[in-house]
């Protein structure tokens, strides 16, 4: 059976994406990643509506981007943490914004972390390398 | 405070009593020294004063200091007209230096949002092109090379739009000051000259408006150009009017993919898209300036709800 937990990528920028796929490779990330281009497609996947099949097994961690068409990240945040089934979800805000009403609002949600995008692509090996050994801690739950 | 006001009679009867103890003093004086033992009476007065040319040019002081003491009066009354009108004026002054150090607040607080998002937009997009330089120097397989040159490419012309529509964006932010009468028939003959593969269909009967014509003719652009960039078939447009009470409506529909009820304001919020910016390469400016000029000139623009189900209806107005 494969204890590896299931990763939902939330980012709309193809750039962002193809770098987020490239840290993962350079770090071994070996889980399952998912990715959805905005909130509104991610909130789909995650309850199956629209005519979106809902994910199976379930994302146990999801990284997740603000600033996004049609739902924006902190949106998603609030549809999450208000429905009984996705409350108890790992979630990690990844953004370029600083902007610290962001963050206060992403901390009122209870996030797991908030992750600024660096431009320096080693930096973000490095951040998520840090994530990925806190996902292997929860693949022991 | 300024003194009260006071009528020309009030200066004319001070004028006329104080000339008149001129030659009461005078006559007095006359009297006493004639040393006669007559009745004096208001006759012998007169005669005396006709025999005396002193005392006559005397009696001078009276209408001399009457006119005297009016001319002075209403030059009081004028200063002190001024005096009134420069404490209305301080008065007033005070009001319209409020509302304009408020119009100041506001624009200022509103400069920073933009160049906030602006900034936000310019290193979200500088972060990609480095990001995708870095990956470009490592990368040897020849079709992942292609595919991110690519996105190097629409990021470097993004950064291009943002710089464009920030400075326009900037540019058109001035409360109008250019405004003449625009015939909007002959406004759209000439835009639509500009779009020969887009389908039009313009009422012949559109209003004479009072706006900025630059400001207008960019605002009917970017509608046009929208509904180009979201055209599903060939691109047609209607254009058609409503005249109001104290107002013109102009109303653009198109045939394009439309804009969900949720989505109809979003999308005049600076650099909002609908879609993924990857894949329609729009960096959501142009709705946003188009309702800042509409503001801006006293107007509004708003997206109705499209009976037919299809495209997108703008409306907008202007004020008469």
């Amino acid at each position: 059976m494969n204890k590896l937990v299931r990763i939902l990528v939330v980012e709309d920028d193809e750039v962002d994406v193809i770098n987020i796929k490239r840290a993962f490779k350079k770090n071994n990330v070996k889980n399952e990643v998912v990715y959805a281009n905005n909130g509104l497609h991610a909130w789909n996947l995650l309850k199956g509506e629209e005519g979106e099949s809902q994910l199976d097994p379930m994302p146990k961690v999801i990284l997740l981007d603000v600033n996004m068409p049609k739902m924006n990240g902190l949106e998603l945040l609030e549809k999450i943490r208000e429905d009984e089934e996705l409350k108890s979800l790992s979630v990690f805000m990844l953004t370029t914004s600083d902007d610290d009403t962001d963050k206060l609002r992403a901390h009122n949600l209870n996030v797991a972390g908030y992750i600024i995008k660096p431009v320096d692509f080693q930096k973000f090996v490095e951040a998520m390398a840090t994530l990925n050994s806190y996902w292997s801690l929860m693949e022991f739950d | 405070m300024v003194a009260e006001k006071r009528s020309s009679s009030f200066y004319i009867v001070i004028g006329f009593f104080i000339g008149l103890l001129f030659p009461v003093f005078a006559t007095i004086v006359a009297i006493y020294n004639l040393d006669t033992d007559e009745t004096i009476n208001l006759p012998f007065i007169f005669s005396l004063h006709l025999k005396k040319p002193l005392l006559l040019i005397i009696d001078l002081a009276i209408p001399v200091l009457t006119i005297a003491v009016y001319i002075i009066g209403s030059r009081q009354e004028k200063l002190k007209d001024y005096a009134k009108q420069l404490q209305d004026l301080n008065e007033h002054k005070d009001d319209t230096l409020k509302a304009l150090n408020l119009e100041l607040e506001e624009k200022n607080e509103d400069l920073n949002k933009i160049m906030y998002v602006t900034s936000h937009e310019l290193k979200s997009t500088i972060r990609g092109i480095s990001t995708l330089t870095n990956f470009l120097k490592e990368e040897n397989a020849e079709e992942e090379k292609l595919h991110l040159e690519l996105l190097l490419q629409k990021r470097i012309d993004r950064m291009e739009k943002l710089l464009n529509a920030m400075l326009v964006y900037l540019r058109f932010s001035n409360k109008t000051n250019n405004r003449t009468n625009i015939d909007l028939n002959k406004l759209f003959k000439k835009v639509v000259l500009d779009y020969p593969n887009v389908k039009f269909h313009i009422a012949d009967n559109l209003p004479t408006v009072y706006f900025d014509v630059k400001k207008l003719s960019f605002v009917f652009r970017e509608l046009i150009e929208n509904s180009i960039k979201f055209s599903v078939d060939d691109p047609e447009i209607e254009v058609v009017s409503e005249i109001l009470d104290d107002a013109f409506q102009i109303t653009f529909r198109d045939n394009g993919i439309g804009i969900l009820p949720e989505y109809r304001e979003k999308v005049f919020d600076l650099y909002a898209t609908i879609e993924n910016k990857d894949s329609h390469e729009n960096i959501g400016a142009g709705l946003a300036i188009v309702k800042r000029v509409m503001v801006e000139g006293d107007g509004t623009i708003e997206i109705l709800d499209n009976p037919e189900n299809n495209g997108t209806v703008f409306r907008l107005t202007l004020k008469k």
